[in-house]
């Protein structure tokens, strides 16, 4: 059993007389303590994913299980399994102070004086917002928002935490320190869900990844799965010499480096490889190696939805 | 248990917000009561002088009445829309509790602070009538029962807030709203639907010194229970719509 599970999820939104089409039919499961994170462009049904596993939007079908816990019939036995941050520097009260907010949210879902006590400085600690808890929360930096938000959202202890866009709006420092947080949970056997356009924290944390577009799912599999398929097929030519009359251009990017000649290919099946070596070979261009080209995680996220678009 | 919680939690929330804006509550609190001084003194200068004395009486039931209501009937629909606009309103539904019992706790929470300051407003409006400001007992718990009544109504807004997201110029309405049903003349049924209205003769009986009939009690404890029920549904009800629009803040 995962700690999530979403089967055949499908929603339309109706607003204005318009029906929007958001989520198709997508189904998941998220594995106990890993980081799963949903990828795909504007619009493509992250948020209203991650709201219905939520309950903060009622789906139209599907099903989805919280620890094995159906939540349209046992929504608080699965709401207690769950803690979020949502999109946008929202989720907190501005017009508490740091202390404030995680006392409201601690209460709000029922936990004790004695739980919070001892609980809302060791949270204070981690978010390293312990200089700041008697500042009101409308005057901290977005960063320190965001990191509140993540502190209200680890107060109940839940094993599961969604994040929709957890890095949105932060700079860089602000978002390492995010990632480093998301290291540090996943250590402590939290099971993350996360939603993002940030490919660089993707590359960094995700164990496996779910790219959707326009409500349907492309792929899902484990990170390294998708870099290796991609860098499988991309390779770089270096040679030196002339490259007589052939115009490169057609088969890649060619350029020039430190004198030696380069050509990168993406290739859809293998045998191009050979093609191409062919034509070298006819012409007489010496190669100095072959290696298949580092790919990083955007590449690989630009092919795939690139792909499904053709 | 953890409902005690989550009521401690909505008290000390009211308790931060009522400190930090206690200017603007005090402000618009002296305001309310320099409005009514003058009214008072308007009517006894301009006024019959026969019914001098009644008018007056009505007057000062009436201004606390509408007193109690004002804020009992919008509160929350103010607190709902400013929890829509900063997002505090997604982690009160994500809460195992609900948002129906959340805001219902914020309803009882903000009655805790609202009572003293009614019953001040009471006596200073008493005051300045030159009413005995040492009232029956069964008056203060008459007004108490109004103001449930009061926050049961405050929860349809509420819930109506939430479906329909800008109702601040309905809001500012309601206060006027709330002098048409006060000085309105209703008979048979609808004299117990329609809020508030019935209780007005009641405080005025009870000042007057004529005392209250079994029937009084009957009426006041169950349109008081009634809005407080259909509160609860209509919120929640609404509660379940937005979920299904997928616009729990506004979209
Ligand atoms: N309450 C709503 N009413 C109507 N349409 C909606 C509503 N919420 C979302 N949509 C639409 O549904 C589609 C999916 O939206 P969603 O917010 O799930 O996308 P997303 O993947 O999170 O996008 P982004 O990367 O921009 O955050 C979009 O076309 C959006 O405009
Ligand atoms: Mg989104």
């Amino acid at each position: 059993m995962g700690a999530l599970e979403v089967e055949n999820l499908k929603k339309t939104y109706i607003s204005k007389g318009k029906k929007v089409e958001a989520v198709k039919g997508i189904s998941f499961e998220v594995n106990e303590g890993e980081i799963f994170a949903i990828l795909g462009p504007n619009g493509a049904g992250k948020t209203t994913t991650i709201k219905s596993i939520l309950r903060l939007v009622i789906p139209d079908e599907g099903k989805i299980y919280v620890k094995g816990f159906d939540i349209s019939t046992h929504k608080a036995k699965a709401l207690e399994n769950l803690s979020a941050v949502l999109e946008g520097n929202r989720n907190i009260h501005w017009k508490l102070t740091v202390y404030e907010n995680l006392r409201y949210f601690g209460y709000i879902r029922g936990f004790s004086d004695k739980f919070l006590k001892d609980k809302i400085p060791e949270i204070l600690e981690f978010i390293e917002l312990k200089d700041k808890k008697n500042e009101l929360a409308g005057k901290l930096s977005r960063g320190m928002q965001q990191k509140l938000a993540i502190g209200i959202a680890l107060l109940p202890e839940t094993p599961i935490i969604l994040l929709d866009e957890p890095t949105l709006g932060l700079d860089v420092e602000s978002s390492l320190k995010i990632r480093e947080m998301l290291f540090e949970l996943k250590n402590k056997g939290k099971t993350i869900l996360l939603s993002t356009h940030d490919m660089n924290l993707v590359e960094k944390v995700a164990d496996r990844v779910l790219i959707i577009n326009k409500g349907k799912i492309i792929v899902c599999d484990r990170k390294e799965n998708l870099l290796n398929a991609f860098r499988k097929k991309a390779y770089k030519i270096v040679f030196e010499g002339e490259n007589g009359k052939i115009d490169l251009r057609k088969y890649g990017k060619f350029y020039e480096e430190y004198g030696e000649k380069i050509l990168e290919i993406q290739l859809d099946d293998i045998s191009q490889l050979y093609e191409i070596m062919e034509i070298f070979k006819k012409e007489h261009i010496e190669i100095r190696h072959l290696e298949n080209v580092m790919v990083n995680f955007e590449e690989v996220f630009v092919n795939i939805v690139r792909g499904d678009e053709n | 248990m953890k409902y005690l919680n989550t009521f401690k939690g909505t008290f000390l929330r009211v308790f931060a917000e009522i400190k930090r804006y206690y200017l603007n509550t005090l402000s618009s609190f002296t305001i309310m009561t320099i409005i009514f001084y003058f009214i008072v003194m308007g009517i006894n200068k301009f006024g019959n002088p026969a019914t001098l004395g009644d008018s007056i009486q009505g007057l000062a039931v009436g201004y606390i009445v509408w007193m109690a209501l004002v804020g009992t009937m919008t509160d929350l629909s103010w607190t709902i829309i400013n929890d829509m606009s900063i997002g505090l309103i997604e982690q009160s539904f994500i809460s195992p509790i609900g948002p129906t019992l959340i805001y219902l706790f914020y309803q009882f929470s903000n009655f805790v602070f609202v009572i003293p300051l009614e019953f001040l407003i009471m006596i200073i409006v008493f005051k300045i009538a030159g009413l005995s400001i040492i009232v029956p007992p069964i008056f203060l718990i008459s007004l108490l029962l109004l103001m449930i009544q009061g926050y049961g109504i405050g929860l349809i807004l509420a819930g109506i807030t939430l479906r329909f997201k800008r109702t601040q110029s309905i809001l500012s309405l309601i206060q006027f709203a709330i002098v048409g049903v006060l000085m309105g003349n209703f008979d048979g049924i609808w004299k117990f639907l329609v809020p508030a209205n019935g209780f007005i003769d009641i405080l005025g009986k009870i000042i007057n010194g004529i005392g209250t009939s079994v029937y009084d009690w009957f009426y006041m404890l169950t349109s008081a229970a009634i809005y407080m029920i259909v509160g609860v549904i209509v919120f929640d009800y609404f509660a379940n719509v937005v979920r299904k629009r997928g616009e729990i803040a506004q979209y």
